[in-house]
């Protein structure tokens, strides 16, 4: 059967299910209760505990308790943003977004291989706002890079890696914060994700520059 | 204490596998420089394909002060390293479709000792054991390699003459050095339900598994065919470490020189 051009220009009209979580989520939403989000990961020695998320419910009457926590999961953290669900406050935001920065630069990093995507991943924050806050400055002088050199990959790479920057700004917009929070959210995201990227926290506990 | 600039860490285990990757270094035309860090010497083979790479020796297996787990943890937070590449040999589950030398690429590890081992029903006072997919807490499951290294080498496979066949697939990890053809069947006839695509088994990348959850992989295996786990293992092993060692170190280095990314090189 031929496509319809409508079809063949957004993509068929699949809805996809929510995931089960929903739910309950979609529950408290319609009932005028809005959720909130806790992002839940700590550092346990030289690595971390399992990321997981928690939802609850502090403007629900009669009170609730919060969820049990969950297993954190990309399709659960797109619905919640979709609707809307910000985190608790600003850290833990940064925290969720800087987290979830990971696997949407993986594809890019695929793409180029993670040396060169590295090279240029630095090299655009170093040249970018973002060296401005102090957070990301303080992350990229801990981090021993070289420069890659300028052509058509470096700057496909660079367009790709601020789209996803500019995919989260705009989420974060969308979740109520103003212009200079979101930026401000943003980049405390981008150094969470430096950081692990490049070991700095583990390197400076093990006593290396 | 100054820190080890490298995006690449290369593991290699045996005396056999540090010589075969020094001899294929060298044959390249790259640096092979000493350098110490505080738990030993690690070879500084300088940039390849964008990749700064430097090479280190673990003792065989996962465990021990400086097994591949410990190792691993070590220079990975010592680093910015994006990913280890754990090189050196394999045994193969096919002698007829396997030629000693195949170099086997992990798609994925299967770490074989996640298994509930029980009380044989049928035969009193023996033993049966069993993988459990779906055990919330201890599910037997396989662990997806790093996806662009995995993709750089497929490549490199794809498009370069090479002297030796490439088999990506599943290779079983543990601790064993197994030297028993019924154990080996047995073992590769209980793992292909959880594991498909099973083409070899190894003993160091068991200790890459712990770095990270299981979606963020920073490891891939690439292992040359020495043996096959059975009885003839000690003198297989003997006769092919050398080959299949070289032709492990040889393709790595070849699909990383490939790769020529626009990168100013150091």
């Amino acid at each position: 059967m031929k496509m319809s051009l409508a079809d063949e220009l957004f993509g068929p009209q699949v809805a996809e299910p929510p995931p089960p979580e929903a739910r309950r989520w979609e529950f408290f939403l319609e009932k005028g209760v809005r959720p909130v989000y806790t992002f839940v990961r700590h550092r346990d020695g030289l690595g971390w505990t399992p990321a997981r998320l928690v939802v609850s419910y502090p403007d629900a009457k009669p009170s609730m308790p919060p969820d049990p926590p969950i297993a954190w999961d990309p399709r659960l953290e797109l619905w919640l943003l979709d609707h809307k669900i910000k985190a608790v406050d600003e850290k833990n935001e940064a925290e969720r977004f800087g987290f979830w920065l990971g696997a949407q630069l993986e594809p890019i990093e695929v793409r180029y291989g993670s040396g060169y995507f590295n090279a240029v991943l630095v090299t655009y924050l170093r040249e970018s706002g973002f060296i401005d806050h102090r957070m990301v400055r303080d992350k990229l002088d801990a981090i021993h890079s070289y420069p890659p050199s300028a052509g058509q990959v470096r700057e496909d790479c660079t367009s790709q890696i601020k789209a996803v920057l500019a995919t989260n700004a705009r989420r974060l917009a969308a979740l109520g914060y103003d212009r200079k929070a979101a930026i401000g959210i943003l980049a405390s995201a981008i150094a969470y994700h430096l950081d692990e990227r490049f070991n700095i926290h583990t390197r400076a506990l093990l006593g290396f520059d | 204490m100054a820190s080890i600039e490298c995006d690449l860490l290369l593991f290699v285990a045996t005396s056999t596998e540090f010589d075969a990757l020094k001899k294929a270094a060298i044959d390249l035309g790259l640096p092979w420089r000493k350098e110490a860090s505080p738990t030993g010497e690690f070879w500084n083979i300088g940039t390849l394909g964008g990749y700064r790479v430097v090479v280190v020796r673990t003792e065989m297996g996962a465990i021990g002060p400086t097994g591949s787990t410990r190792q691993a943890h070590f220079y990975l937070a010592a680093t910015q390293a994006q990913g280890i590449v754990c090189l050196g040999m394999a045994f193969g589950i096919s002698r007829q479709h396997q030629p000693v030398g195949t170099v086997l690429v992990s798609d994925s590890l299967f770490p074989y000792d996640v298994r509930d081992v029980v009380v044989d029903p049928d035969r009193a006072g023996s033993w049966i054991y069993r993988y459990a997919p779906e055990a919330p807490s201890y599910a037997a499951t396989t662990y997806p390699a790093k996806p662009d290294l995995r993709d750089r080498l497929r490549r490199h496979a794809a498009t370069t003459a090479l002297s030796h066949p490439v088999q990506f697939g599943c290779l079983l990890t543990g601790s064993a050095r197994i030297r028993c053809l019924a154990y080996r069947n047995e073992l590769v006839r209980r793992c292909v339900d959880v594991a498909p695509n099973i083409v070899g088994g190894e003993m160091e990348g068991l200790g890459l598994l712990s770095l990270a959850e299981r979606e963020r992989p920073y490891w891939i295996v690439v292992k040359g065919v020495c043996d096959f786990a059975d009885e003839q293992q000690i003198g297989d092993a003997k006769a092919n470490r050398r080959l299949a060692c070289g032709n492990a170190a040889r393709f790595v280095l070849g699909a990383l020189r490939s790769l020529n990314p626009p990168m100013a090189e150091v």
